[in-house]
């Protein structure tokens, strides 16, 4: 129930096994081949072995496996198939998947169809962006009704340009006509950046017009290439891009008609996916003329089936336990109702394989927190039923599997606090009986409200972080125990539960019984002088006392610990009062039909943002008292994940 | 009755409470520069981008809760306001003061941490839930505000 124990084996075998070898261990999915070159540097192995590869043979699988894989995406993205709320593996038999349903020939013609398919849409995609821009560049001009091509006649010279925003354009044409006098001008169109014109003059005047053209800030505009008028322009770029979305449409049809095809395609996939993977580890491989050498780890449940393939194949092989400066490879393992928890884990970071998998240990605050954060126990049956529908519906795996089961056990949580506080979507019930019925029905909390009693929650959320971080600090002195350092564990941990324990006592304790604070007050100053004589026990010289004394000072940091689980109570007490306004808010439109219409509609609206508000918060600061508070106090973090040599691919998994 | 007196008081206290609004807005807006920027470049992290503008958008919600409760006990909703002393409106105004004022800068620090947030999301689109929680962080600040806003008032008496 925690962290998995690895074995690291070393195997010698026969080249003429190896095929055989390496398919069984595929097939049996929980050993990890570990990159071998680095032994090459060492002369005794560069002597005698090299690393067995072939390079050109994984780079022709590969780029066959991402051209089915990019059919495969082409077709999902085009095809007519619903997509699902989440993804899921299909299920194939496993004796399905040895033969390919069609000929490599025949899937390479189909992923080739398909390809060519998107080509086509692509070069389509191109032609229509080039149009858009056209469009873009030429309709300011769609005033201006001169042909495009037109520069002038014998004696007249027209040209185009634009000035910047804000020109003062009487003054302008005011100073044209004063110096020019036969010259006409005329402004367009404008838009937030330019203003768009046109002048006529006589053809030896034209360098001067250009020139007070130019001080105004004119830059001239050509149409090279263009024929007729904006108008008729702008007409045949809609004709030809109706045509061409017409061409698209088309094409996507196609595709979606090839739909059919996706299923030999996946398979096909699957099948350079595998020989990919069997071709790639072979770079683990160090091999000689006759033998080759693997190394690898082995989770130590595995051990005696990894030795049977091994015997089988007349390898000879050893087990170890790893060295110590080894990096071990971290698998998890916890009992089925914690799993969903490790998302929690694996998101902030694997522990290390030295460290402590905490998983078992918090699933129960981690849930508990969610409740009292989200505590309406309205929400609580949405989120619980919800997630139930999805695990029962899709066939999930991995993270997502995990993070939905995580939200069913905290909505289950969230009903459970719910009910203790009182809360049903706030208080729907005492709300719509007194608008609608008349009456006054109110849900009793099982426990208390916390409006009624906010003090008594704000104790209950910061006793359960004192337990949190006191499980915490354990956790820390066990694996300091688990060392050898059983000095450390008392001096970094038992000091502090004496002082925290004493502190708590002494200031809170009289409320229980007259002799507590006394107590509570010895202890803290035993904890304290234990910690102020050995806080800088591994310093030299000054800093024994310095040590010492910043130690004491951290009695700051657990402070503000502790003090962060009022977080409980003020998150707790936000969704109560949110719904509490949707419901009031819900009934400012009085009884009677059209009142119960805007209710209803209110009552929707307002809880469903509620909830998702409340438990995107839920969850956020559940993790994050996880993160800083608990993980703070012990988690050695920086495991590699697991990553056996194996069968998993991401469209198909195998059944026997 | 004078200028001021103790309901003026208590609907300010309410009033400044709803300015935590200021810092969600500026907040929300920060992260949906950034977030606009993202999806510029990948259309699919729409849904994830949503998640991180979102979280600036608490503190406005905070303080039309203190608002809102403040309102509440003073019966502005219900249509008679209680006739309030000096002293009892002033600790309205006290009530709606720490989420009033934490709510504004907590939620533009918050967005400038979601906006930070959104670049990581970018790029490591697996790393999301730690932008999250760094962007949570700020918020923590905010939560005791509203704690503080909610036990002032819970101790009012009329």
């Amino acid at each position: 129930m925690s962290i998995v124990n690895m074995q690291r084996v070393a195997v010698i075998g026969l080249d003429t096994e190896k095929e055989k070898l390496m398919n069984q261990l595929m097939d049996f999915g929980a050993v990890e081949l570990t990159d071998q070159s680095e032994k090459l540097s060492e002369e005794i192995w560069a002597q005698t072995a090299s690393v067995d590869e072939d390079r050109e043979k994984v780079i022709s699988l590969e780029a066959k496996a991402n051209r089915a894989e990019q059919a495969l995406e082409v077709i999902d993205r085009y095809g007519d198939i619903k997509h699902p709320l989440f993804r899921t593996r299909r299920a194939v038999k496993k004796s399905q998947m040895d033969k390919l349903i069609e000929g490599e020939e025949k899937n390479e013609k189909n992923v080739d169809y398909i390809l060519g398919l998107n080509d086509r849409i692509h070069s389509i995609n191109e032609k229509i962006n080039k149009l858009i821009q056209d469009e873009a560049f030429l309709s300011p001009w769609v005033n201006y009704d001169l042909p495009l091509e037109t520069e002038g006649t014998e004696t007249t010279a027209v040209f185009t340009g634009v000035l910047p925003v804000g020109t003062d354009t009487e003054k302008l044409n005011a100073r044209l006509e004063e110096e020019i006098e036969r010259v006409l001008f005329k402004v367009v169109g404008s838009d937030k950046d330019l203003i768009y014109t046109a002048a006529l003059t006589p053809k030896e005047r034209q360098e001067d017009v250009l020139a007070i053209l130019k001080q105004f800030g004119f830059s001239q505009t050509a149409f090279k290439g263009y024929t007729q008028t904006v108008g008729e322009n702008l007409k045949r770029i809609a004709g030809e891009k109706d045509v061409l979305e017409k061409q698209k449409e088309e094409t996507a049809a196609e595709i979606a008609a090839a739909a059919g095809m996706k299923g030999g395609i996946e398979q096909y996939w699957y099948i350079l996916t595998i020989m990919r993977k069997k071709e790639k580890i072979r770079t683990k491989l160090l091999k000689t003329r006759k033998t080759f050498f693997i190394e690898g780890w082995v989770p130590e449940k595995c051990v005696p089936k990894a030795s049977a393939i091994l015997e089988e194949n007349g390898c000879y092989y050893t087990f170890r336990d790893p060295l110590e400066d080894e990096e071990v490879p971290v698998l998890l393992h916890n009992s089925s109702a914690v799993v969903p928890f490790e998302a929690v884990t694996e998101m902030y970071s694997l522990p290390d394989y030295r460290g402590f998998d905490p998983t078992s240990i918090f699933a129960l605050f981690y849930a508990v927190f969610f409740g009292m954060m989200l505590s309406d126990a309205g929400y609580g049956i949405l989120m619980a039923v919800g997630c139930f529908i999805v695990l029962k519906k899709f066939n999930l795996e991995g993270m997502t599997y995990k993070m939905i089961k995580l939200f069913f056990y905290c909505g289950i949580s969230t009903i459970i606090w719910g009910a203790l506080f009182g809360g049903w979507f706030g208080d729907i019930v005492a709300v719509f009986s007194r608008t609608f019925l008349g009456k006054e029905v109110v849900l009793q909390p099982i426990w208390f409200n916390p409006l009624d009693d906010p003090m008594k929650l704000l104790i209950l959320s910061l006793a359960l972080g004192i337990v949190h971080i006191f499980i915490g600090m354990g956790i820390k002195a066990y694996m300091q125990i688990k060392e050898g350092k059983w000095l450390d564990a008392v001096c970094d941990e038992g000091f502090w539960y004496i002082t925290i324990l004493g502190l708590i006592a002494w200031l809170g304790g009289g409320t229980v019984s007259t002799a507590l604070p006394k107590v509570g007050m010895y202890m803290s100053i035993i904890g304290a002088a234990g910690l102020l004589l050995t806080g800088g026990r591994h310093n030299k010289g000054f800093g024994k006392i310095t040590g010492g004394l910043s130690n004491i000072y951290s009695i700051t940091s657990y402070m503000s610990d502790i003090l962060s689980y009022a977080r409980l109570l003020a998150l707790g007490l936000a969704t109560g009062v949110i719904a509490q306004v949707v419901n009031t808010m819900g009934t400012l439109f009085g009884g009677g039909f059209g009142g119960l219409i805007a209710l209803v509609l209110i009552f929707i609206l307002g809880h469903a943002l509620n909830l998702a508000i409340n438990a995107l918060g839920a969850f956020i600061h559940s993790s994050r008292l996880q993160y800083v508070e608990f993980f703070g106090k012990f988690y050695l973090d920086g495991g590699e994940p697991f990553d056996p040599f194996r069968r998993k691919t991401k469209y198909i998994k195998l059944e026997d | 009755m004078s200028l001021i007196d103790g309901n003026t008081l208590a609907l300010l206290g309410a009033a400044i409470a709803a300015l935590a609004g200021i810092g969600s807005a500026m907040g929300v807006g920060i992260a949906g520069q950034a977030a606009a920027g993202v999806v510029a470049e990948d259309p699919k992290k729409f849904g994830k981008t949503i998640i991180l503008q979102a979280l600036p958008g608490t503190q406005g919600i905070y303080g039309l809760i203190i608002a809102f409760l403040i309102m509440v006990k003073i019966g502005l909703l219900g249509g008679n306001m209680i006739e309030l002393t000096i002293p009892q409106g002033a600790y309205f105004l006290a009530a709606g003061l720490p989420i009033g004022l934490v709510g504004i800068w907590s939620g533009i620090a918050q967005g400038k941490a979601a906006a930070a947030a959104l670049q990581l999301t970018a790029k490591r689109p697996d790393q999301m839930v730690k932008g999250i929680i760094y962007t949570a962080m700020v918020e923590t600040y905010a939560i005791f505000a509203l704690l503080v806003s909610v036990l002032i008032w819970l101790r009012i008496q009329l």
